[in-house]
C-alpha cells in the first residue's frame, strides 16, 4: 500500500503501457494534415526529433519523481524547489494545459466521429466534455489496469496499420523528403507537433500505484518514450507515404483517410474506432487532472477555498470540476483545433522548462538529497531541454503566444491579489485610478491647446473635452479617496481580549 | 452619514458608472452591431478598434473595482465592529 492508501499494482509493463496510453489522444491524429502543410514529408524526421526532445525532459521527470515521490508531480516538485509564485505558476500551467488538452482531445474525437456521421463538431466536443466532467464528479476509481488493456489493443491495431501501410507503400514510387516552407516551416511544425508526446508523464502522476517505484518509474518512462517515438514515427511515415501531402492537408481525419486507402472502409472504421476509445481515456485523464490541480492550488491557499470543497456523497472536488468545465467549454467553443494545439503546447513547453529548472536548482541547493535515479549529463541535458523549449516558443502561432502571455499576466494578478492583502490592493487600485485621471487630464490639455493632434473619435452629440474632464476628475477623486482611506482598526470583542 | 462619506459614495458610484460605460462602449466598438454602427458614427478607422477596445476595457475594469472599493471603504468598512 502507498501512503495515499492506493494499492501498488502496476509493474514495469503495465506502467509503461499506462504512459503510452496517456499520450494517445484523438487530437494527435487529426492535426497531421496541418503539420504536413508546414513541413511536407519531412514531418517524419520532425516527429522523430520531437520524440528525442520529449525524452530529454523525461529524464528530468525520472529523477524528480523518484527523488520526491509525492502526489502532484510538477507542482509538488516546484513547491519543494522554489515555493511561492513559481510553484503557483507551475500549478497554473499544469491546470491551463490540461484544460486545453481536454478541449483538444474532445475536438479530436468529434472530428474523427464526423468522418462517419454528420455531426456539429463543436457541439459534439462540448457534449463530450460535459459528460466526462459529470462522470468525474460522480467519482472515478483508478482504472489503470483497464486503460492498460485498451492501450495494448490500440497499439496492436495501430501496428497493423503500419504493417499494412508499409506493404501498400512498396507498390508506390520512392519516398522523397520535402519541406515546402523551408527551415522555418520545419521549426513551426516541431512547435506544433510537440504535444504528440504529452501524457507519458502520467506515470509520475500514478506513482502511488506503481510497485517498486524507484526502479520501475525511470524504466517505464524511458521505455514509453522509446515506444512512442517508434510508433508515431512509423504512423506518420506510412501516412505521408500513402497519401500525398496536398491531399492530406484537406482531410478532417488524415489517419482515417489513409487507413481507408490501405485497409479499406472497414479498416478506416477499425482505426477510427480504436482512436475514439483511446481518445475517451485521454479526455477523462485531462478532465480529472485539471480538477485535481485546481483542488490542490486551492488547498494550498493560492486560490479561493471554495475550490477545494469535496462533495459529501461522491467524495470528489465538484466545484473545481465545474469551474474547469466552464473554462474547457469556453476553449472548446472556439472550435479552432490548430489554435488549441498551440495553446496546449505553450503550457506544456513552459511546464517542461520549469521541470528542468527545478532539477538544476535541486541539484545545486540539495546535492545530498536522496536520488534513486540521476539524470545523466548534468547540467547539459536540462539546459538543452530549457533552450529547446524557449526556441520552440519563437515558432508558435502569434495569437497563441498572446493568449499565453495574457494567461501568465492573469496568473500573476491572481497570485498577488491573494497574497498581498486587501490594504495593498486598495492602494494599488487607488494609484491606478489617480494615474489614469492625471493622464486623461494631461491628454485633454495637450489636445485642447493643439500641442498634440490626437485622432480622437468625432463625437458630435457631447463635446468630447467635457466628457474627458468629467472622467479625469472622477478618477482623480476616487484615486485620492482610495489612497487616503484609513480603515479604523477593528478591535476584537471584549470577551476575546479577556480570554487572551 | 457625513458630507465626506456622501461625497465618497457619489464618487464611487460615478466611477462604477464610468467603468460600466467604458466596457459597454468597448463592446459596441468591437462588435459594431448593425442597429448602432458606432464605428461609422464616430468615423473610427478599423485599425484603431483593437487599441480603443483594449484601453476602454482596462480602464473600465479598474474603474469598477476602484469604485466598489471607494464605496466599501467609506460607507461600510468604518461601520464594522464586533461589539
Amino acid at each position: 500500500m502507498s501512503e495515499s492508501g492506493l494499492k501498488r499494482e502496476l509493474g514495469l509493463l503495465t506502467a509503461t503501457i499506462f504512459g503510452v496510453g496517456g499520450t494517445l489522444s484523438a487530437g494527435n491524429f487529426v492535426i497531421l494534415g496541418y503539420a504536413a502543410s508546414l513541413a511536407g514529408t519531412s514531418l517524419v524526421i520532425i516527429v522523430f526529433f520531437c520524440g528525442i526532445i520529449s525524452m530529454l525532459t523525461m529524464l528530468s521527470y525520472c529523477e524528480l519523481s523518484t527523488a520526491i515521490p509525492r502526489a502532484g508531480s510538477e507542482y509538488t516538485w516546484s513547491k519543494v524547489a522554489f515555493g511561492g509564485v513559481f510553484s503557483f505558476l507551475t500549478g497554473w500551467f499544469q491546470w491551463t494545459s490540461n484544460i486545453f488538452y481536454a478541449s483538444l482531445s474532445s475536438l479530436g474525437l468529434a472530428y474523427i466521429l464526423s468522418y462517419f456521421f454528420p455531426l456539429n463538431i463543436t457541439l459534439t466536443a462540448v457534449a463530450i466534455i460535459i459528460i466526462f466532467t459529470l462522470i468525474n464528479i460522480g467519482g472515478v476509481k483508478s482504472a489503470a489496469i483497464a486503460e492498460t488493456f485498451i492501450t495494448l489493443v490500440v497499439m496492436a491495431i495501430l501496428a497493423l496499420y503500419v504493417v499494412d501501410g508499409w506493404m501498400y507503400s512498396l507498390k508506390l514510387q520512392g519516398f522523397e523528403v520535402s519541406a515546402p516552407k523551408g527551415l522555418w516551416g520545419c521549426f513551426a511544425a516541431t512547435a506544433f507537433l510537440f504535444e504528440l508526446y504529452l501524457g507519458a508523464e502520467a506515470i509520475a502522476v500514478a506513482q502511488a500505484e506503481i510497485r517498486d517505484p524507484e526502479r520501475v518509474i525511470p524504466k517505464a518512462m524511458i521505455l514509453s518514450s522509446l515506444i512512442l517515438t517508434v510508433l508515431y514515427t512509423s504512423i506518420v511515415y506510412v501516412t505521408v507515404r500513402v497519401v500525398p501531402v496536398e491531399v492530406l492537408v484537406e482531410q478532417t481525419s488524415p489517419i482515417a483517410f489513409a487507413a481507408e486507402l490501405v485497409m479499406g472502409r472497414a479498416g478506416a472504421a477499425l482505426i477510427s474506432g480504436v482512436i475514439v476509445v483511446a481518445g475517451l481515456a485521454a479526455v477523462n485523464s485531462a478532465v480529472m487532472a485539471q480538477s485535481r490541480i485546481l483542488y490542490a492550488l486551492s488547498r494550498d491557499r493560492y486560490l479561493p477555498g471554495a475550490l477545494s470543497a469535496i462533495h459529501e456523497r461522491f467524495r470528489s472536488p465538484h466545484i473545481a470540476s465545474l469551474v474547469g468545465l466552464v473554462f474547457t467549454v469556453a476553449v472548446t467553443l472556439v472550435g479552432a483545433v490548430n489554435f488549441v494545439v498551440y495553446l496546449v503546447n505553450f503550457g506544456f513547453i513552459i511546464g517542461f522548462a520549469f521541470v528542468n529548472l527545478v532539477l538544476i536548482k535541486l541539484r545545486k541547493e540539495k546535492p545530498r538529497m536522496r536520488r534513486p535515479f540521476k539524470a545523466p549529463l548534468f547540467p547539459i541535458l536540462p539546459l538543452a531541454g530549457i533552450s529547446i523549449s524557449m526556441i520552440l516558443l519563437l515558432f508558435m502561432d502569434k495569437a497563441a503566444l498572446i493568449v499565453g502571455g495574457e494567461s501568465i499576466m492573469f496568473a500573476l494578478l491572481t497570485y498577488y491579489l491573494r497574497m498581498v492583502g486587501y490594504r495593498r490592493l486598495r492602494l494599488a487600485i487607488g494609484g491606478i485610478s489617480l494615474g489614469t485621471g492625471i493622464l486623461i487630464a494631461f491628454l485633454t490639455f495637450m489636445t485642447e491647446t493643439k500641442l498634440i493632434a490626437l485622432s480622437l473619435p468625432n463625437l458630435k452629440v457631447v463635446p468630447l473635452t467635457y466628457v474627458l474632464i468629467f472622467v479625469s476628475t472622477v478618477q482623480i477623486l476616487a484615486g485620492t479617496l482610495n489612497i487616503t482611506a484609513t480603515s479604523p482598526k477593528i478591535e476584537a470583542p471584549k470577551k476575546w481580549r479577556e480570554r487572551q | 452619514m457625513g458630507a465626506k462619506n456622501a461625497l465618497a459614495s457619489l464618487v464611487g458610484l460615478l466611477q462604477i458608472f464610468i467603468g460600466v460605460s467604458a466596457i459597454v462602449f468597448a463592446y459596441l466598438l468591437h462588435y459594431n452591431p448593425s442597429y448602432l454602427e458606432v464605428r461609422t458614427l464616430l468615423g473610427l478607422r478599423e485599425e484603431y478598434v483593437a487599441f480603443f477596445f483594449l484601453v476602454l476595457g482596462v480602464i473600465g475594469f479598474f474603474s469598477i473595482i476602484s469604485g466598489i472599493l471607494v464605496i466599501y471603504e467609506w460607507s461600510f468598512a468604518r461601520k464594522v465592529s464586533y461589539e
